[in-house]
């Protein structure tokens, strides 16, 4: 029978999630490797899956940890195919994840995007057109060749810097810096013969999560599990968190509930970074977002996948048929790791 | 009689993708040169009549401008017989024109490549009859929400990146066109240094710190409405362009754009005795000057950091720098922006940032100690941050007319009283002029770390 947890994560050091641009390898650059590299704030929901998937095997000691890496042991059979392999399949699943196609997540049915708790109250990254009025002028617009009437964002200052903000349950509003702290740090890289130059200096900015902030997500699994608490590691650092796993019979939907206002046009908010087709694409009227690069890690030496390129949390996307949108964004293999997760606010 | 407008992007995206500086150059270029050419295409072969940019001077549409980008991201046009879809045509047809340039620099496939540019280049137009009152103001109000729409971007290959690579640019025929033969580009260690010959950079620690400036007129819009002759904005505008771009090299900085009011530029932070604040100065007074206007000014957003830092982040922290502080700056109760804001990020991993009006005493006070520190007019005692630093919240508690005092009890040794005198003494001055409240001292200490770091110290 499938079980709700809320799960909590809890920074014990900075974190690092590594971006576009890491101390890894690059196919930008021939040359000596970056100088700086910059934490995004969150995980990606891939790297979620994947700590989970493996937590859920060395929890049910599956993984074994050896000194070069870690895997799932044969025990007694045939490599590959004995008991503990097909355990260890039935609980995870045995496909990377694929942006294209769905995969065999083990017991894991779905993952909610993530979001922030701080001081009992759950915020989600709020809709890019707070404070602005979308509105439809007598006029003709053209946007890469598709025509359409002009449309605007009423009350919007190109001069007038403005980051995106955070939304809470409770209705306050937060800012990133209310949140995250930036942690510098410099190190310098040893060569072969232990000496050092200056070539070999670098920086790193980490995050922490301040005031106790945590963050959290919906897991939906297809058993319960026999523990609730761990230490983790997520990120290219692999950074320490505690992993707190509590049952419960809310939804990410049932939490942020009305948490966007209407307005005078039906939107779809996003509430995780999507992946949004042409078919979905070309019934969009207009949409403020942000695209952001995603990619996977394709093997150990840190070789990536190709560019997936994402619309970001927040953005806002209107439509004259939001609900056939809507239809067309529910990518299910996408969903269910809580990617392609959106609401619809119907407009007044 | 209809009005038509074009603005296009992403720009900001593009110039993220560059590493170094030709890479930064061309991702700038590439936008700019795109609409000289859609541009000469309309004007000499439609009725259109632009309004912004400024194109009476033929000068302007020359193939070879020697690098610098002199045009915007927008147009607008007024036609009697042009349609969107026939400008839509001609911006295809430009689409198609870099699309193949691209494709045979980088031996790829011509269909795929246009493929991901016709996505990627974002050309969105507006069209509309109405009598507009101020339709420079208007148009571009509605322009500024147009261009928020993000498109879609499906693609194997990331063409552009690819494209962006020092060797490809140097090689392409659209960097060849621009300076009228293969270009060279100083790398950001030559920019910071001013040094033409690097063998193992061993420049003086300033010199290796290069200020990424982000400039944008301040009130343009009173300055719009103040004019009669709406043609005149642009012929200003456009003036002080290419004035600007004489007094970047004069300093031995590089222009990467100048768009109007809109100005991007690498620079050194120190160039013999002159500092980005120099450059600032006359940058500031050359568009009072074209612009023969008080009304509208320029405020700064200047990023310094280590030349090995990732330029893109620099860009963001400059442009941050630009609209989060310079932009919203108030001071004297009333007045607003004519800014400079200094976000830097130091090798050692420090960092800091202050925000200062360009017409206030305090501006006057810390430009001038700037100068006096590298001419040796004065000295200042090496560790005076750190020593004030420890007496915060002494002078946190203090009024004004007790900073002399104070600072005679705690600068009380004899090297204070001798070498260091007249340097105490600016510094001083400038804390009397900031004042002594706690957001005050941070604004000096940020000062003192400027100064600090161009005077070389580590």
């Amino acid at each position: 029978m499938s079980q709700t947890y809320l799960v909590t994560l809890e920074p014990v050091e900075p974190y690092f999630f590594g971006a576009e641009y890491t101390f890894s390898k690059d196919d930008s650059r021939k040359d000596s490797s970056r100088y700086n590299a910059l934490s995004t704030y969150f995980p990606q929901q891939t790297a979620l899956l994947g700590m989970l998937r493996k937590t859920l095997l060395i929890q049910n000691k599956n993984l074994t940890m050896h000194l070069k890496g870690e895997w799932i042991d044969s025990r007694g059979g045939k490599k590959g195919n004995d008991k503990n392999y097909h355990e260890a399949t039935a609980l995870a699943g045995n496909e990377a994840f694929s942006y294209e196609r769905d995969v065999n997540l083990g017991i894991i049915e779905n993952i909610s995007p993530i979001f922030i708790s701080k001081n009992q109250v759950n915020y989600i990254i709020n809709a890019k057109d707070d404070g602005y009025t979308p509105k439809f002028l007598d006029s003709k617009m053209s946007l890469n060749g598709v025509n359409k009437n002009t449309f605007i964002l009423d009350g919007y200052n190109a001069k007038e810097y403005k980051d995106d903000t955070f939304i809470g349950t409770n209705k306050t509003s937060l800012n990133y810096d209310d949140i995250f702290k930036a942690v510098q740090t410099v190190g310098i890289k040893k060569a072969k013969d232990a000496q050092t130059n200056e070539d070999a200096f670098f920086q790193k900015t980490s995050y922490i999560l301040k005031d106790k902030s945590k963050f959290s997500f919906f897991i939906t699994l297809s058993k319960e599990l026999s523990w609730s608490e761990t230490f983790v590691t997520l990120g290219a650092d692999q950074s320490s968190f505690k992993l707190v796993l509590k049952p419960t019979s809310e939804t990410f939907e049932t939490t942020f509930r009305d948490i966007f206002k209407p307005k005078s046009l039906s939107r779809i908010v996003l509430n995780s970074e999507t992946l949004i087709n042409e078919q979905a694409y070309s019934l969009a009227t207009f949409i403020l977002g942000k695209r952001a690069i995603y990619r996977q890690l394709k093997d150990r030496h840190g070789t990536k996948s190709k560019r997936y390129y994402l619309l970001e949390k927040g953005s806002v996307l209107y439509s004259d048929d939001i609900e056939t949108l809507g239809a067309k964004l529910s990518q299910s293999h996408l969903q269910k790791v809580g990617i392609n997760n959106f609401t619809i606010i119907k407009g007044l | 009689m209809s009005y038509i407008a074009l603005t296009m992007g992403p720009i900001i995206d593009t110039l993220m993708l560059g590493r170094k500086t030709s890479e930064i150059w061309m991702a700038s270029y590439l936008f700019s040169s795109f609409m000289k050419k859609t541009i000469k295409e309309l004007k000499n072969t439609t009725d259109a009549k632009f309004i912004v940019p400024y194109v009476d001077d033929e000068e302007i549409f020359n193939d070879k401008d020697d690098g610098v980008g002199m045009f915007h991201d927008r147009f607008i046009l007024q036609s009697q017989t042009l349609s969107i879809k026939d400008v839509e045509k001609i911006i295809q047809n430009q689409k198609d024109n870099l699309s193949k340039m691209i494709a045979s620099s980088i031996k790829a496939d011509e269909q795929k490549v246009k493929k991901f540019f016709d996505s990627y280049l974002q050309t969105y137009l507006f069209q509309s009859e109405e009598n507009f009152k101020n339709p420079i103001l208007d148009i571009s109000e509605i322009l500024d929400s147009i261009e928020l729409h993000t498109p879609t971007l499906e693609a194997d290959e990331d063409y552009l990146k690819i494209f962006l690579n020092r060797d490809t640019i140097l090689q392409s025929q659209l960097a060849k066109d621009s300076f009228g033969k293969k270009p060279s580009f100083d790398s950001i260690e030559v920019i910071a240094s001013q040094e033409k010959e690097i063998e193992n950079f061993q420049a003086k620690n300033a010199q290796k710190y290069i200020a990424i400036i982000h400039a944008d007129g301040d009130s343009l819009g009173k300055y719009i409405k103040s004019q009669t002759d709406v043609s005149k904005v642009s012929k200003n505008l456009f003036s002080f362009g290419k004035k600007a771009s004489q007094t970047i090299k004069e300093y031995g900085a590089i222009p990467l754009f100048i768009g109007g009011d809109d100005l991007l530029i690498f620079a050194p932070v120190l160039n013999n005795d002159k500092t980005v604040f120099d450059l600032v100065e006359n940058l500031s007074k050359d568009y009072k000057n074209t612009l023969d206007t008080t009304v509208s000014t320029l405020s700064f957003g200047i990023s310094i950091t280590y030349y090995k830092y990732p330029l893109y982040e620099a860009l963001q922290k400059s442009q941050k720098a630009l609209f989060a502080l310079a932009k919203s700056y108030q001071y004297e109760n009333t007045k607003q922006k004519n800014a400079v804001a200094i976000s830097a990020q130091k090798h050692s991993g420090q960092s800091f940032d202050f925000c200062i009006a360009k017409d206030e005493k305090a501006y006057e006070d810390f430009t001038s100690l700037i100068n006096n520190v590298l001419t040796k007019n004065l000295e200042l005692p090496h560790a005076i941050h750190h020593k004030l630093f420890k007496h915060q919240a002494l002078f946190k508690g203090i009024p004004i007319k007790r900073v002399a005092d104070t600072f005679e009890n705690i600068f009380n040794e004899d090297i204070h009283n001798d070498k260091f005198k007249e340097g105490l003494q600016n510094i001083q001055k400038l804390m009397e002029t900031l004042g002594t409240d706690e957001q005050a001292q941070d604004k000096l200490f940020s000062m003192l770390s400027t100064i600090k770091l161009i005077r070389g110290d580590r």
